[in-house]
């Protein structure tokens, strides 16, 4: 089970905080080469941000909580896991277009989760993507992304 | 008036034209519904097909899309915490705490009522109030929307959560990103690293789904949770009747559409204001504010009031001066052009029986959508969620992707989509609230932008902020705003050592 | 389910891809797109959408034309993909001058005007200079007099941002009549007309397609219109020139396709560009309307072009607008 608990809350919430106020200095550095009155505003709202991740962090180390003990995920792998197969989704939809990764997330993502009843996945994954071109592509005109089963059927052919 | 809108009456209830307004509003739910497709789009293919047919055919349609529309959004954001349209956000407070403990018939019963409700009463101003509403909505120069905006981003106090360090870095973190594209007084791009896609700034739709629909989707993924929600959860009749309890919502309902025709009218608002400001107007009123966002039905009716009573308000300004209030109002007076009938006072001259028979058909599509909407879409919309958790969470997903993509046909927002969901979770579990970031993002704009553009006006000087009654009002409201919920809390301290 | 699907993505899959060849002879045998680089809904959406329809008509054959929406930056997106598309003809879209051509002279653009072939344009809509109808201004005269007297003084506001084309034109005016003016951009059509009429701005710059009807009305009044002679719309309303600054501007929507696409293609495009406008059906509509059609063929389109890009690089040269 230890492999699998991941970073305690009090980290991330550190982490989180840190970054907050990587991003407010990063904002403050960028606005630099604006003109003052276009730069004025979000350099306000950076120091702002800097001072509210500074007080989070400030709390966490000053009041260890129980709650800041506890993992932060609640299964680590599994969450991991879904990043994992989202990005290569996102990525699959550039590369292949959108039809297949989706079949494949819409049926692989239950799967690999435990749920293995294809009989009722498979189904819907295929009603749903028909529903999908039906509204958005035929009715609406709107493209999907270049998809290469367009290419594989003008090649067939 | 009364005469046009008698003589009107036959040509709206004509069986083609009533066929009409019925087709708009099924498409209308299904746009609404579906995130990255709006009504906007939904009108603009409508167009060039109605091209050639009776004008009131093709407005009957527009008007039952819009109105269907706008509550179509409420839908997903109710059932999957999907916002179809930011103006969803609101809902989603309460409505998806609603669905969470079982509510869903119940919720989306509230909204659809809440709905019609404020839809028809904006109507009604629409047809009786168009010229004194117009008159007010001319009082708004950019110091008096700066000080509208600044209302709005004051209602984020009562968005903002437990954590008060917390709930304030959401709202500057939707405020930051706010700040990307190009600034619109200087021409700057701030933030955009040279990438035409955020010379716009960041795409809102895209955005709000990651921010709402996505951290379901990985929370599910942790927990694997393999069942669905019972069929006797879905059931509506065993539910409670908003209907029967109108007297409880009837206060909501008022408060909320009154603020969302005050919004409507306003062409350089941000159009999800209303629902914003109707949320915080009931909780700020409400017995047990401490509720709201916590499942209370109020704030679903607030909220899809408010949202609904936007919709007909916006076509005052639309119709009687050719300024349009919303970016459906202003694809919709193309529709009207299309069928050559140029927007302006002359228009209530010269067609008057398609001017009020179109109004006749923004009330009639507001009270067909309580059959559309309420009876038929509802019940099947609703059966999804017994689906088991594992297997609708990607399909949700493929409803995401592609309608994320198709907002600007780019890939690019996709890749956005992921990468906020992913923060947008993190965030969640460490308990920052997200409906600030929403507002922050949508009002940080309109206010510095309007801010600039007053003081360009006047040379810099700052009195222009003040310089009309109007923008005092609103400067006193923003005040009242900030001040009440402070006002009970520290009532509540007051009250406490006392009973203890 | 399977055969639904199957069904669903066949019927796509053929309306795409028909036929694999482009023969002009038949063309077209696949549907064409045409990218507009403005969202759903905006103003040349509305057109294109239009005059698509009927432009299908024209073509015959079964023809199909698919309205692709690429908004952002200011247009660039979509013109960028226009550019850049195969020029086989089923890649067309909407170009508006002088926006495009102020991206390519600021040097900022990843595409130059020669990227394109111009098949014609559809419409020329003059600019005007509006006030509200309790201003004390009755001519441009009377404006570059006020300002004369308070250099900055006076705002004028525009629907665009800074680099946009009525800032340009703004530049321009400033420069003729030798004045100091301050622009206001407000972004968006609809807030700089309620500011004009609610009188919270003392002038703003608009489309005289946009002002017609509120300047019948009385509700604004057009101290100057930037083309060349009176509009035939509004024959009130005096122009810059005769009043003795020689601002010329106006706004354009035409349609263009990547260059190297086949001139007999062209010459089809451009022919049923030319039909549709003049069906009997858009004309009355767009007659009613008052929309200000003004057909080029691809021929004058690109002189048009040309000239345009001209003028703005002579501009940029005096007063650069970014």
């Amino acid at each position: 089970m230890a492999v699998t608990t991941g970073p305690s809350r009090r980290i991330v919430e550190i982490v989180f905080a840190a970054a907050l106020i990587a991003v407010a200095g990063a904002v403050f550095v960028l606005s630099a080469d604006y003109p003052a009155e276009s730069a004025a505003f979000p350099r306000v709202l950076a120091a702002l941000l800097a001072l509210c991740g500074l007080i989070v962090t400030v709390r966490q180390l000053r009041h260890g909580t129980e709650a800041g003990g506890q993992p932060f995920f609640a299964h680590l792998p599994r969450f991991l896991l879904a990043v994992v197969i989202l990005v290569a989704y996102v990525a699959a939809i550039g590369v292949a277009g959108y039809l297949l990764p989706s079949f494949a997330l819409a049926v692989g993502l239950p799967f690999v989760l435990g749920y293995r009843r294809l009989a009722l996945t498979v189904p819907l994954a295929l009603g749903t993507l028909a529903a999908i071109v039906l509204i958005f592509n035929v009715v609406l005109e709107r493209p999907l992304p270049p998809d290469v089963l367009m290419h594989l059927w003008e090649t067939v052919r | 008036m009364i005469d046009a809108l008698i003589h009107a009456l036959p040509h709206v209830f004509a069986p083609a034209n009533l066929l009409a307004v019925v087709i708009g509003s099924v498409a209308g739910l299904v746009v609404g519904a579906l995130p990255g497709l709006t009504v906007t789009t939904g009108i603009a293919i409508l167009i060039p097909i109605t091209f050639g047919l009776d004008p009131l055919f093709a407005l009957g349609m527009m008007a039952g899309m819009y109105n269907a529309g706008s509550y179509g959004g409420a839908i997903p954001a109710i059932l999957m915490r999907v916002p179809g349209t930011p103006a969803s956000v609101a809902t989603i407070l309460d409505g998806y705490e609603m669905t969470k403990r079982g509510e869903a018939a119940y919720a989306l019963q509230v909204a659809v009522v809440s709905g019609v409700i404020g839809s028809a009463l904006s109507a009604v101003a629409l047809i009786l109030f168009a010229p004194p509403l117009v008159k007010v909505s001319l009082l708004f120069g950019p110091a008096e929307y700066f000080w509208l905006a600044m209302l709005g981003l004051a209602t984020i106090s009562a968005l903002l959560g437990d954590d008060l360090v917390k709930g304030v870095t959401a709202s500057l973190i939707g405020l930051l990103i706010g700040t990307v594209g190009q600034d619109l007084t200087s021409g700057t791009e701030r933030f955009t690293f040279g990438s035409l896609e955020l010379m716009d700034g960041f795409s809102i739709v895209v955005l709000l789904t990651g921010l709402f629909a996505l951290p379901p989707v990985f929370q599910m993924a942790e927990e694997s949770i393999k069942e669905g929600m019972s069929a006797a959860a879905l059931k509506f009749r065993k539910q409670r009747s908003v209907l029967r309890e109108w007297r409880y919502f009837l206060p909501v309902w008022l408060r909320s559409s009154a603020i969302g025709v005050f919004i409507g009218i306003m062409p350089g608002a941000a159009g999800s204001m209303s629902s914003f400001l109707a949320y915080n107007d009931a909780k700020r009123v409400a017995r047990s504010p401490e509720t709201f966002g916590q499942g209370n039905p109020e704030g679903v009716a607030a909220s899809e009031a408010g949202n609904g009573a936007d919709n007909a308000a916006a076509l005052i300004p639309a119709l009687s001066l050719g300024i349009p209030g919303s970016g459906v109002a202003a694809v919709i007076l193309g529709g009207l052009l299309v069928h050559g009938l140029r927007p302006g006072p002359q228009l209530f001259r010269d067609h008057p029986d398609v001017v009020y028979g179109f109004m006749l058909q923004m009330l009639l599509s507001a009270f067909l959508l309580l059959v559309v909407g309420g009876l038929a879409a509802t019940r099947i919309f609703g059966q999804v969620l017994r689906l088991p958790r594992v297997v609708l969470a990607p399909l949700i997903i493929l409803f995401v992707a592609i309608g994320v993509y198709a907002v600007n046909n780019a890939m690019f927002d996709l890749y956005i989509l992921v990468g906020v969901g992913l923060v947008a979770y993190v965030m969640e579990k460490l308990g920052y609230p997200q409906a600030p970031v929403v507002l922050g993002l949508i009002l940080g704009p309109m206010a510095e932008s309007q801010l600039r553009l007053s003081l360009t006006i006047s040379q810099g000087n700052p009195a222009v902020l003040v310089s009309s009654w109007v923008s005092i009002i609103i400067a006193l409201l923003t005040a009242l705003v900030l001040v009440t919920p402070l006002y009970r809390a520290w009532r509540e301290r007051q009250r406490k050592p006392a009973a203890a | 389910m399977k055969r639904v699907f199957r069904a669903g993505v066949m019927g796509v899959v053929a309306a795409v891809a028909l036929s694999g060849s482009a023969l002009a002879a038949d063309y077209p045998t696949k549907p064409i797109e045409m990218i507009v680089a403005f969202a759903p809904g905006g103003g040349t959406d509305v057109a294109a959408r239009s005059i698509a329809s009927f432009m299908e008509k024209h073509l015959g054959g079964g023809a199909r034309i698919a309205v692709i929406n690429k908004p952002g930056a200011g247009g660039e997106i979509g013109w960028t993909a226009v550019a850049q598309a195969k020029p086989d003809g089923y890649t067309i879209g909407f170009i508006n001058v002088p926006a495009i051509n102020a991206l390519v002279v600021e040097g900022k653009a990843k595409f130059k005007m020669d990227d394109f072939q111009p098949i014609a344009n559809l419409v020329y809509d003059p600019g005007v200079l509006v006030v509200g109808k309790n201003s004390p201004y009755q001519s441009v005269k009377d404006l570059v007099e006020a300002a004369k007297a308070k250099p900055g003084s006076i705002a004028i506001g525009t629907s665009g941002a800074v680099g946009s084309s009525e800032h340009i034109t703004i530049l321009n005016f400033e420069r003729l009549a030798d004045v100091k003016l301050t622009h206001a951009p407000f972004g968006g059509t609809a807030p700089v007309r309620q500011a004009v009429l609610g009188g919270h701005i003392p002038a703003a710059t608009m489309n005289l397609s946009e002002a017609l009807q509120l300047s019948r009305e009385g509700e604004i009044r057009v101290i100057g219109v930037m083309s060349e002679g009176r509009s035939d719309y509004l024959k009130d309303a005096p122009t810059f020139r005769e009043q003795g600054y020689d601002v010329v501007a106006g706004s354009s929507r035409g349609i263009a396709a990547p260059k190297g696409i086949p001139a007999d293609i062209v010459a089809k495009l451009e022919a049923a560009v030319d039909k549709a406008l003049n069906d009997p059906e858009y004309l009355e509509a767009a007659k009613k309307a008052e929309i200000p059609l003004h057909y080029l063929a691809s021929g004058d389109y690109k002189a048009f072009l040309e000239k345009s890009t001209a003028d703005l690089e002579a501009t940029w040269k005096v007063s650069p607008w970014r």
